[in-house]
Parts: structure tokens; sequence; C-alpha cells
């Protein structure tokens, strides 16, 4: 059985953390207080006094890295994502130079991409840590591996591009860097489960007349229904909700 | 091991994961078809097993992982068998790799293409209760973790419509549509069959009102709303309105105990399965209170008994011996009114509730009709895959899982070693010569099988007509032989030759009676 606090925030710092909610880093307002409050608890620990304001990633100066044990998965694992995302990029950026890169980078970056999502959905209380220790591990091994084939090719380049992507490296190990990852989608209440039934959510990238769109599902005999100017749901019979989207959609251009 | 030491493992749910890192192990050459996008079958949906709790994500995804990068295994997701053919002792295969739009060999799963992407449909591995875009990995945690475009959504795909926001804004250019279908063509020798179950359509008991009434929901989708990883993130919520419920109400058997679903057996796990759930509910929403309405329960496996006491017991779920009649949405509410015949007081009863949970039948794969002919393989009433145990009619074709009648998680993972353990024994078998000797026309030793005495066989073929496996057939000069390696033993064909001239090796006449004779100490009358 699990134990349950309440505790008050400032409405600012509520609407501040909701904003925060949109970009789908964190999907409730407990999801980013606990992660803050476990933070802070790492931050005295390692520091086994009075928490120090956090760096500022813009320091030309880079301290010293300190060996510190990371206990908390959730932790280790955000760090890790992002030195993915960097591995992601430079990968990216040698492909579109036309470089002979390993063929194995694609396959090990998908699988180190499973691992992360993996880590990330076992970090809750009940799981095994000693599986997740495994998988950080395997994370960790296949990121080191995939970074020292890329940094080798990078230096075919350029010492000063290889060292560029160091750079960007180390700062991601360090967790001074924040790269944005894509949200997450959500739960939509009310809509059909029926097998037989269908829907389909546009997003739009003009606004459509929604007069004539409703005249469209009558046509097709389908429902649709506007979230905004920039969402169109269209439900019904399967074949319907198809054609009906096919000339929805092109009411745009 | 010989050329075909190799085995096709069709299907990528527990059972086809367990045999082929079995396989793998054993030094064996594995390819692994499965149908979807990524390999986890069901129990990918799970949120925890019974009896004992286990986090089913913890126990599944290290060996999916460990699937992807074994290097004795070629994963063929999404693709579909095409052909298999009988060649002297292996099978000649034909998988057909359907197009993803997608190069595996380019992309990173960095989720640019899906976050572009205008198009969201119901996600089938959520059961329709979020949205997935269309182009997709079905969960985070997928192997492979390729993207996928749904031809049957993408709006490239419908004529007159120049989409193609993925395509401008994958930084690998790994998006193709102009990818093809491809065939891949191999050979092995043994083939293990674990296409699994899938759930029956609840819609057919309209009685229940599932896809009329949002808050009567599927044993499989109440799994999602209680997965860390589903689509409310743990949070139980009725589909609604999102508010939690207080009283849900859980019916077991459905289209089981009545003449309505004809030809569905019982799933055997459902009665665990609802327990278990009754009791994470119970730790997730703490002032719920769950009924289950019984005919019976079944308990019978390792833990079970104590998991059910449990759930009565410390967690204070209410198990009643009715028969819902009907389920009834009170207006305006949402609320739902079952309607039931109470057993024990001879009564009708009337109760509400906030949600509804049915577990219905469990049903083959979609595809095992196709699957069946392909193989040449004979299935049952419940259109389950025939079988005596994990082995088929058909010698190197074995079974594991749910795909010859409904299993556990437990039981599939034993079928799978134990079919991993007959392919093996199949495929290196020819290592072992038998010197048959003959006296009197007949061989001497064997296995269990029909030998034929070519000496008294006057070609009548009545044996060929009446073998059940095929494994009788007339030679060039119209004498009968029987293949060693196709006969079962079952000795039709012995007791229906009119010259006696076919024999089951150790099953004699004179030994059944020589048998008597040890046991009895005398000539039975």
């Amino acid at each position: 059985m699990r134990d349950w606090a309440t505790i008050s925030l400032r409405e600012g710092l509520i609407k501040e953390v909701r904003e925060l909610l949109k970009t789908g880093r964190y999907r409730s307002v407990s999801e980013f207080v606990s992660e803050a409050i476990r933070f802070r608890l790492e931050e005295i620990s390692r520091s086994k006094g009075p928490a120090t304001p956090k760096r500022n990633p813009s320091t030309i100066t880079v301290p010293p890295r300190t060996e510190h044990v990371e206990t908390h998965p959730d932790l280790v694992v955000d760090r890790l994502e992002q030195v993915w995302l960097v591995l992601t990029r430079l990968f990216e950026d040698m492909m579109q130079k036309n470089l002979d890169v390993d063929v194995d980078i694609a396959p090990k970056l998908r699988n180190c991409r499973t691992l992360i999502n993996f880590i990330r959905a076992h970090t809750c209380p009940g799981c095994d840590r000693d599986i997740v220790q495994y998988r950080l591990q395997d994370l960790q091994h296949s990121l080191e591996k995939v970074k020292g084939n890329l940094v080798a090719t990078a230096l075919k380049i350029s010492e000063k591009y290889a060292k560029k992507w160091v750079n960007l490296l180390d700062e991601a190990e360090r967790a001074d860097l924040q790269i944005i990852t894509n949200p997450v989608h959500t739960f939509v209440p009310d809509l059909p489960k029926n097998p037989e039934t269908d829907w389909v959510r546009l997003t739009l990238s003009k606004p459509i007349d929604k007069e004539k769109a409703q005249e469209i599902s009558k046509q097709f005999g389908v429902t649709t229904g506007f979230i905004g100017d920039s969402q169109l749901v269209v439900r019904g019979d399967k074949n319907s909700v198809k054609n009906a989207v096919r000339v929805l959609y092109q009411l745009q251009s | 091991m010989s050329k075909t030491s190799g085995i096709l493992i069709i299907g990528g749910g527990i059972a086809g994961i367990q045999a082929a890192l079995e396989a793998a192990d054993q030094s064996a050459t594995v390819y692994l078809v499965e149908r979807g996008p990524s390999i986890g079958g069901h129990m990918a949906m799970l949120n925890k097993t019974f009896p004992f709790m286990d986090c089913a994500t913890c126990i599944l995804t290290p060996k999916m992982a460990e699937v992807a990068t074994h290097p004795n295994i070629k994963l063929l997701a999404y693709s579909e068998l095409q052909e298999v053919k009988r060649n002297g002792k292996g099978f000649d295969v034909k998988v057909l790799k359907k197009p993803r739009f997608i190069d595996e060999t380019k992309c990173i799963s960095c989720g640019n293409c899906a976050q572009h992407c205008p198009v969201e449909v119901p996600n089938e591995f959520d059961m329709g209760l979020s949205p997935r875009k269309a182009i997709y990995i079905p969960f985070p945690r997928a192997v492979p973790s390729t993207y996928t475009i749904d031809d049957e959504h993408c709006l490239r795909k419908i004529e007159g419509i120049k989409c193609g926001l993925c395509e401008r804004v994958c930084p690998m250019k790994a998006v193709n549509f102009d990818q093809k279908p491809e065939i891949v063509s191999f050979t092995v020798g043994a083939v293990i069959v674990a296409t699994g179950f899938t759930p029956s359509d609840a819609p057919n008991k309209s009685e229940y009102g599932y896809g009329r009434y949002p808050n009567v929901i599927t044993n499989l989708e109440l799994e999602r709303l209680l997965s860390d990883s589903g689509p409310t993130w743990g949070h139980v919520m009725r589909l609604s309105d999102g508010h939690i419920p207080k009283r849900v109400a859980f019916i077991p058997c459905v289209g089981i105990r009545d003449n309505s679903m004809k030809g569905k057996l019982c799933s055997q796990i459902y009665c665990m399965s609802l327990t278990k759930n009754a009791i994470l509910l119970k730790e997730h929403i703490h002032d719920v209170d769950v009924t289950v309405f019984h005919s019976d329960i079944q308990d019978r496996g390792d833990g079970f008994k104590e998991l059910y006491r449990r759930a009565k017991e410390e967690f204070n779920v209410h198990y009643l011996s009715r028969e819902v009649a009907k389920v009834i949405e009170e207006p305006g509410t949402g609320n739902l009114i079952i309607h039931a015949y109470d057993t024990n007081k001879s009564k009708m009863v009337e109760e509400k509730f906030d949600m509804v949970v049915l577990s219905v039948a469990l049903d083959p794969s979609t595809g095992i009709s196709m699957l069946s002919k392909v193989l040449d393989l004979p299935v049952d009433e419940c259109s389950y895959i025939k079988t005596n145990s994990i082995t088929t009619k058909a010698d190197g074709i074995f079974v594991a899982g749910a795909v010859h009648g409904p299993k556990d998680i437990s039981d599939s993972v034993a079928d799978a070693r134990e079919a991993v353990a007959k392919a093996l024994t199949y495929v290196n078998g020819d290592r072992i010569r038998m010197v048959e000797p003959i006296i009197d026309g007949w061989p001497i030793i064997r296995g269990c099988h029909a030998v034929v005495n070519e000496n008294l066989c006057s070609g009548c073929g009545i044996c060929v007509a009446l073998c059940p496996y095929d494994a009788a057939k007339k030679d060039k000069r119209g004498i009968a032989t029987v293949r060693g390696d196709l006969c079962k033993g079952c000795g039709t064909c012995a007791a229906s030759c009119p010259e006696r001239a076919i024999k089951m090796c150790h099953f004699t006449d004179e030994q059944i009676v020589a048998q008597a004779i040890a046991t009895l100490g005398k000539i039975p009358a």
C-alpha cells in the first residue's frame, strides 16, 4: 500500500509547472514535484552540507567532474538520455556530411532508446532495482561504444569538429545540457471503442471553414468536432472517416 | 549442426521470445517471425503478472532486448509467413516482409517524424484509449524500435493528398514511400508455432453494453489503465468523464458459460487475472469497492489459491455467486446498473456501479486459419491447433503457448522450453542411425511404429485410406509401406489390415499377452 501526502504550493509556482507540462517533459504536477525533491535530496547528499546554487550552463570554465554515486535511476537515465540525444545529432550530422559511418550505429542507437524507455518505466518503488541497474549498465556500455565509434569518425574530419561534439557530450554527461524530448500522447476520454467505428484527430496547419467542415461531415455520415482552431476530430464508420478526412484535409489549401 | 539446423519460430509473444532465446543459446540459427511491428505480444500490455504480482515489463523487456541483440536470432518483425514446403528433413520457408516505408538501416528512433505527423488515430497497444500518430512505434519499449507508417491512415497514402511532413523532417532521410514488400527465403530444420491468442469480440455480448456504454471495459483495457506506462499513467479513471470510479464490478466468463458464443473455451487465466486486477485496483484507489460476479473460480495453479484468499481477506474484494443478465446505463450519470440472478437467494437483484469490467473468452490469433493451411495442421472446434501436447500431426512442427488452447504465462514459457527441446532433438536426430535387423520379414528394433511385412501385404490399400497421419503409402509395386518419421503408432492400420501384414513394434499380440501374464500371473480369459 502506498502512502501519500498533500503539499501546498503558491499558485504562481503551480502555473509555471503547468506551463512546463505542455512540453511533455513531465506528465503531472506530482511527477515534477517528486523529481524536484529527489534532485534536491541528491544534491544535498552529494555536497554533504547546505545546497549550492545550480551551475550556470553557459559558464566557460568547466569544473572538474566529481566522482559521485547517483543512486536513483531517474537521475542517471535523464543524464544518459541527454547523451543519447547528442549522439543522435552527431550521427545525423555525419550522415548529412556523407561520412563513412559504421552501419550498426542506427540499430545500436535504436536499442539505446528502447533501454531508456524501459528504465523510465521502471523507476517505480515496486520494481526490481537490480533489473533496472543491469539495464542502466547495458545502456551506459552501449552509449560508450557508439560514442567511441562516432568520435573516432569525427576525428577524421577535423580535431575541431570532434572537440565541439566531445564538449557537448561532456555537458550532457554532467547534466548541464537540457534538450527537450518529444511530448507523450495523452488519454482521450469519451471516444468510441467499438471496433466497427473509428476516429481520426487531425492537426491543421491552417484554420478551416467550420461550416463547410460540418457540411462535409453530413455528406459522409461522420461527426466532427473542433479542438480550438488547430485540431479536428472525425468519428464514424471506418471507410466514411477515411473519405471525410481526405476532403476535410484539403480544405486547408 | 547440419545445414537444416535452423529453427523457424512463428509469433513474437512471450512463448515465441522464450523459444527463440532458448534455441539461440543452444547455437541454433533462429528466424523469429512476428506479424506486428514489434515483438512482445499481449504480455507487453500487462502491468503485473499473477499470482506473485511480478512486474510484467521487468520480465519481458530484458528478453526482448536480448532478442534484438542475440547473434543467432534473425528477427523478422512486421512480416508474415507465405509458404512452408517440406524439403527432405527440412522446410523451405518464404516470409513476406511488409513495407514499413522506413529504412531500417537509417532510422534511429528519434521520433521527429511522429512529432510532426498531423494524423492521430486510436493506439491499438493501449486498446484505443490513447492516440498514436500515423507514423509510429507501437509502444516506447518496442523491439525493433523502428518507426512504421500505417498506410491505412497516412495522408500521403490517400490519393490526392501530398503530405510528406515526416519525410521532410527526418534527419536521417529514412522515410521511403516507395518501399515495396519483400520476400525473404531460408531453410530450417524445424518449426515452432507460437502465435498466441486474441480476446473474443466483447460487442457480441450486447446485453453487457460494451461499445455502447463507455464505462463498460474489458480486462485488457483495465490492464492498460492500471499500467504505469499506460494511457493514464496508472491512474484508473472512467472513460466517459475521467472521474475515479468508486464501485467497480467484474463479470468473468463473458460468452463462455452460455450458448450465445459457441465454440469458446474457458480462458483458464481470467479468474486469476481479474483477481490480480481487483487487488491492483484496491491498491490504486484505496476506497474503491470491488465486486466479482462469478459462477465459480478456477484456482488450480501454483499460488492461485493464496492470491484468491488475499483478494477476499486482505483486500476485501466481494465475490458474489450471481449470474449477470444485463447491464444498463443510468441516463445522465454514466453509472451502470447490473441486473443479476442471485443463485443463493434465487431471486433477481439490481446493483449500481461506476465501472464494469468484462473478462471475455480467448480466441486463437486471427491469422490461425491461414497459418494452419500453410503448415497443413488441423484445428479443433474452437479453431485452436489440434495437438498431442506440443507435437503436431506434422513431423518437425511443434507448438508453444496459447496457440493450442488458452494458457497463462508460466505455462506458455514451459511449453516454449519443451518445444525447443523437441525441435532440437528432431533437427539433430539424423546423427543417430539405427541398424534394423529383419527376421522373417519383420524389422525387430524400432520405436513404437507400424511395420509392414511385405511377404503378407496384398496391396488392398485399406491402411492407406485409414491412416490419420498420411504415413501409410503404396510403393511402386503396390505394396504398403509406412513412413517411420510420420507414423505416430496409433495402430489404426494394424487393426484394419485383413492380411495381418502390419504389426505395431513393441505392441504385437505376443508381447501384450506376455505383459498380461507377467502382470496377472496367468493367461487372461
